[in-house]
């Protein structure tokens, strides 16, 4: 028996040096003590009434109208001949239910338009192809609350939308004016789309063309083909997009923030939990706690039913190997006048996009267009403290966060790449976890975690004179954003021999000597353009710097003054988009830099 | 300029069996060669003592010293990896200092020590290049230049020169024998190719899934093969099963079917016993009828051309022999033909029970 247990610890040793026992020990201990330990300690919260368990929370949840109602109030469309308008709102099935059916509208809106403009990119050639590229990957660009405002801007019965089809052009007959649910569905769709888009398109593009060539060659062709042959195969990448717009439409607070005058924007999950949070004071009551449980698990459901689903599928990623020329054809005159009639759409959702560079150049937006260009509202982020506080203290955020993700991601990637043993992929799988994690309940979970275990601190969010809440954001940022760097880092080292570094420890290198000289130099290109990602997620991240962040606003990031000029009226519209502008400009050099400077593809997110 | 020892060494990999109760011994300043078929497990067995596997059971000797725990960096194997391993991110100088930096020599010695190993190699000049700047057969030098920088107590081979084409593989095999020789040291060599190995070690260890079937000498492993598997993986071989009836003038009688041949005994055997014997294309000869020879008449069935000779198949009383004949009197297919063999070259073993 000695000889046994002497025998497998000197195994273990041999797998084992303190370099890999570090690798392994701190991202899993930082993300069990900073991630699953505040849930789980929110799971309690939520089930413990007066000091007892109790479903008691949920019971009242489950069991108001409010909050779930499935026969549902109201009318979806609403005509209205006094004002000719087409009144589009939605109906009232409930908190829960509206939350689920927003995201299931918008996952399957984007899921289709998605994938027919993923179909185009990767399977036509056609004049204006990079433009049509171009402008399908433009509602990437993140502008917190603007991106929504310039939408309903545009929609208004008055904007600039219904005087193009009513007025000028007469192709409506009525006007037209998107509110409440309807209009969290059509913003959402037209800023999620382009995550489908991306997924499906590699699913399409990493496809063997010898696939949909035998299908042809036994006679398949058309509609047909893609049905039976090009559909399937490339389903696990549109599901995987489709499943990121459904989280992603979850835990959205911008559109039900901007649209919030009505009340059936008010009424979503994500909005209930944030406002109910914002009005308490002290210790928040254990209903919120409840609600985010809610939210975290119809995403989690919604994950792990996908997740499977692609599991199951491994064929899809199948190939034989070998270079192979991608199916590319050249469009004939009707593929070519359904693909520009898909054009206006294009042009439609990078709307938001081009009103925010538009606003941020004007002086006010009162009529159909924003009027009055000036540099002012620009300059103003820089030269007026009120602004540029906000702008620096995410920009530090952000570098700080930039150090732990990089670290962490670099450890856990590592370890799930190179080490032998059970569990190595856990250490994966944890640190890509908070992709389907909503921030709201990360950042809830983190105000009953710090107000609880750091009572009377700093750190302690009840403690609102003393309150900072830097330390808590750094870190909810940096777990938030870990998947973008471990994704791209875990890509680097997959392609990295691992004889390079059996080389470097043979000749007498010990394990950090090798990652510091070898590992980390040959993938030094995948790092940073993570580390570029992840910054830039970073600095656009709404939910913790919106619930946490703004405790305090000394010490609150950019995207809280952003969503000020919604909730609170203080602080300027135009800056506001002046500041989306900036964030847009980061994000597009970090594309282009990691496009073009790094030559790696710049990969959103994948499941 | 250690010994190298193996013992009862197994490694699997799930189900697999890749290294079954390995037992070596290599001598101190020896070449010696692990050949056999791809996943066989020979690479395995070199990444045991590399360091770079842990054995699942079995030890590990470096003259008295157990390593078999002691990690790769610990141990002075080194290793050349059949894709070189060079690292594209450093120069030439780099790679090959890399080993020499870790052992804190001084930065005279270290550039010393590059030059001349680089010298070794006939590779002087090239410190300042990357690897992709150079030919498969130079990343190949550098890469055994890096081994070798380190004075290392154990050379390991890993199947070094499979990525280059046949004239350098011949050129670099003679290269690699002369500076193994130069400085004696200890190098296991992993091939799977039989030519390979037999002209470059001192000894040879032949290998199939996972288990080392015989151990010897180049030519002990040729002429003296221990089983079929041996015999057939080692130069060309015709394997006829048969049962032997009998033993004349200190030769085996087999039978084996219509065909019945005297051979040389490699083990003894009871009369009756399943036995099989080998025969090399080399040993054939036509139109001799001397006494005492093994006679056979058959149908030459197919011709191959391979260059300097010819290979028949011949069938004989249903069973196919594979004879080798010079250009200058090769038959028609189809035709008959006498043939005959010593019965010395005939070795005769015991059916192994597995096969």
């Amino acid at each position: 028996m000695m000889v046994w247990v002497r025998g497998r610890f000197r195994r273990l040793l041999f797998e084992l040096d303190p370099t890999s026992i570090a690798f392994i020990s701190i991202p899993l201990i930082i993300f069990l003590f900073f991630l699953i330990y505040p849930l789980s300690e929110m799971l309690v919260i939520a089930f413990t009434k007066d000091g007892n368990p109790s479903l008691s929370w949920f019971m009242d949840i489950f069991t108001s109208r409010f909050y779930i109602d499935p026969i549902g109030q109201g009318a979806i469309l609403e005509y209205s001949p006094d004002y000719n308008l087409l009144y589009i709102q939605g109906r009232d099935h409930g908190v829960i239910l509206n939350s689920l059916i927003v995201a299931a509208s918008v996952s399957g809106i984007a899921g289709l338009f998605g994938l027919l403009v993923a179909f185009i990119l990767a399977r036509y050639e056609f004049p204006g192809k990079s433009l049509f590229r171009v402008l399908s990957m433009t509602p990437l660009l993140l502008s917190p609350f603007v991106n929504v405002f310039v939408v309903k801007k545009l929609f208004e019965p008055f904007g600039l939308l219904n005087w193009l089809l009513h007025e000028v052009l007469r192709a409506l007959p009525f006007r037209v004016y998107f509110d409440g649910l309807a209009a969290v569905i059509l913003v959402q769709s037209l800023t999620f789309y382009p995550i489908v888009v991306l997924n499906t398109y590699s699913a399409l593009v990493n496809m063997d063309p010898t696939m949909e060539e035998q299908g042809e060659n036994l006679g398949a062709k058309g509609l047909g083909l893609f049905l039976r042959v090009t559909l399937p195969l490339s389903l696990p990448g549109l599901l995987a997009g489709s499943l990121l717009v459904f989280i992603f439409s979850l835990e959205d607070l911008g559109a039900p923030i901007v649209f919030h005058g009505h009340p059936l924007a008010r009424k979503l999950i994500s909005f209930q939990v944030y406002s109910r949070f914002i009005s308490e004071t002290g210790v928040r009551s254990p209903e919120i706690a409840a609600l985010s449980l809610i939210l975290l698990a119809c995403a989690i459901a919604v994950f792990i039913a996908i997740k499977n689903y692609v599991m199951l599928r491994p064929y899809a990623t199948v190939s034989r190997g070998g270079r192979w020329k991608p199916r590319l054809r050249r469009l004939g005159p009707a593929g070519l006048a359904a693909v520009y009639l898909i054009l206006p759409l294009l042009v439609f959702s990078s709307l938001p996009q081009l009103g925010v560079v538009a606003l941020a150049f004007s002086e006010r937006w009162a009529g159909l267009l924003p009027e009055g260009l000036t540099t002012w509202n620009l300059i103003q982020i820089f030269v007026n403290p009120r602004v540029s506080r906000f702008l620096i203290n995410s920009l530090t955020y952000a570098l700080i966060s930039l150090v732990i993700i990089i670290s962490l991601s670099l450890m856990a990637s590592y370890t799930a790449s190179r080490m032998r043993f059970r569990g190595a992929s856990l250490i994966d799988a944890l640190i890509t976890s908070p992709i389907a994690i909503p921030g709201i309940a990360i950042a809830i979970s983190y105000f009953y975690f710090f107000s609880n275990h750091f009572r009377g601190t700093p750190v302690d969010p009840i403690n609102v004179l003393q309150f900072n809440p830097a330390p808590i954001l750094v870190l909810g940022y940096s777990l938030r954003r870990m998947p973008f760097a471990a994704r791209a880092i875990f890509a680097g080292l997959q392609q990295v021999h691992v004889n390079l570094e059996e080389a470097a420890m043979n000749l007498g290198a010990g394990r950090l000597r090798t990652i510091a000289r070898v590992t980390a130099p040959l993938i030094s290109l995948n790092i940073l353009s993570g580390a570029l990602t992840s910054f830039v997620y970073v600095v656009g991240e709404v939910s913790l710097s919106i619930i946490i962040g703004v405790l305090n606003m000394e010490y609150a990031p950019m995207t809280a003054y952003m969503r000020d000029v919604w909730l609170s009226a203080v602080g300027s519209l135009q800056i506001a988009a002046a500041l989306g502008l900036l964030l847009m400009l980061m994000q597009l050099s970090v594309i282009l830099i990691t496009t073009v400077g790094l030559k790696q593809r710049y990969a959103f997110m994948g499941v | 300029m250690v010994e190298v020892r193996l013992e009862r060494v197994t490694k699997r990999f799930g189900r697999v069996v890749a290294v079954d109760e390995v037992t070596l011994s290599i001598r101190d300043g020896e070449l010696f060669t692990l050949l056999g078929p791809s996943g066989c497990g020979k690479t395995t067995v070199l990444r045991i003592i590399a360091g770079l596997e842990l054995p699942d059971s079995g030890r590990v000797y470096f003259g008295d010293r157990d390593v078999t725990f002691m990690k790769a960096y610990e141990r002075r194997a080194v290793m050349v990896f059949q894709n070189y391993a060079l690292w594209p991110h450093m120069k030439i100088y780099d790679n090959v200092a890399f080993g020499l930096r870790l052992m804190r020599l001084g930065r005279g010695e270290i550039s010393k020590r590059v030059r001349e190993a680089l010298e070794m190699v006939r590779l002087e000049g090239f410190e300042d290049r990357y690897p992709n700047q150079l030919s498969g057969g130079e990343q190949q030098r550098v890469a055994l230049a890096r081994a070798l920088a380190v004075e290392p107590e154990v050379l390991l081979l890993d199947e070094p020169l499979s990525n280059l084409d046949a004239k350098l593989r011949v050129e670099m095999r003679e290269e690699l024998r002369r500076l193994q020789k130069e400085f004696k040291i200890t190098s296991i060599y992993v091939t799977h190719d039989q030519e390979e190995a037999l002209s470059i070690s001192d000894r040879v260890a032949v290998m199939n899934r996972g288990r080392i079937h015989q151990v010897g000498t180049p030519l002990e492993v040729y002429e003296e093969p221990i089983d079929p598997f041996v015999a057939s993986f080692i130069g060309r071989a015709s394997t006829i099963y048969g049962i032997m009836t009998g033993v004349e003038e200190g030769l085996a009688v087999v039978d084996s079917g219509g065909m019945r041949f005297k051979g040389r005994l490699l083990e003894k055997v009871p009369e009756g016993s399943r036995v099989v014997a080998i025969f090399r294309p080399e040993d054939f000869t036509f139109g001799q009828e001397a006494e005492g020879l093994n006679m056979f008449e058959g149908v030459v069935d197919t011709v191959i051309f391979l260059g300097a000779h010819f290979h028949i198949r011949v069938q004989v009383d249903g069973v196919e022999l594979l004879a080798r004949v010079e250009p200058r009197m090769v038959p028609e297919k189809g035709s008959k033909i006498k043939l005959s063999i010593d019965p010395d070259q005939v070795k005769v073993l015991p059916t192994p029970n597995k096969s």
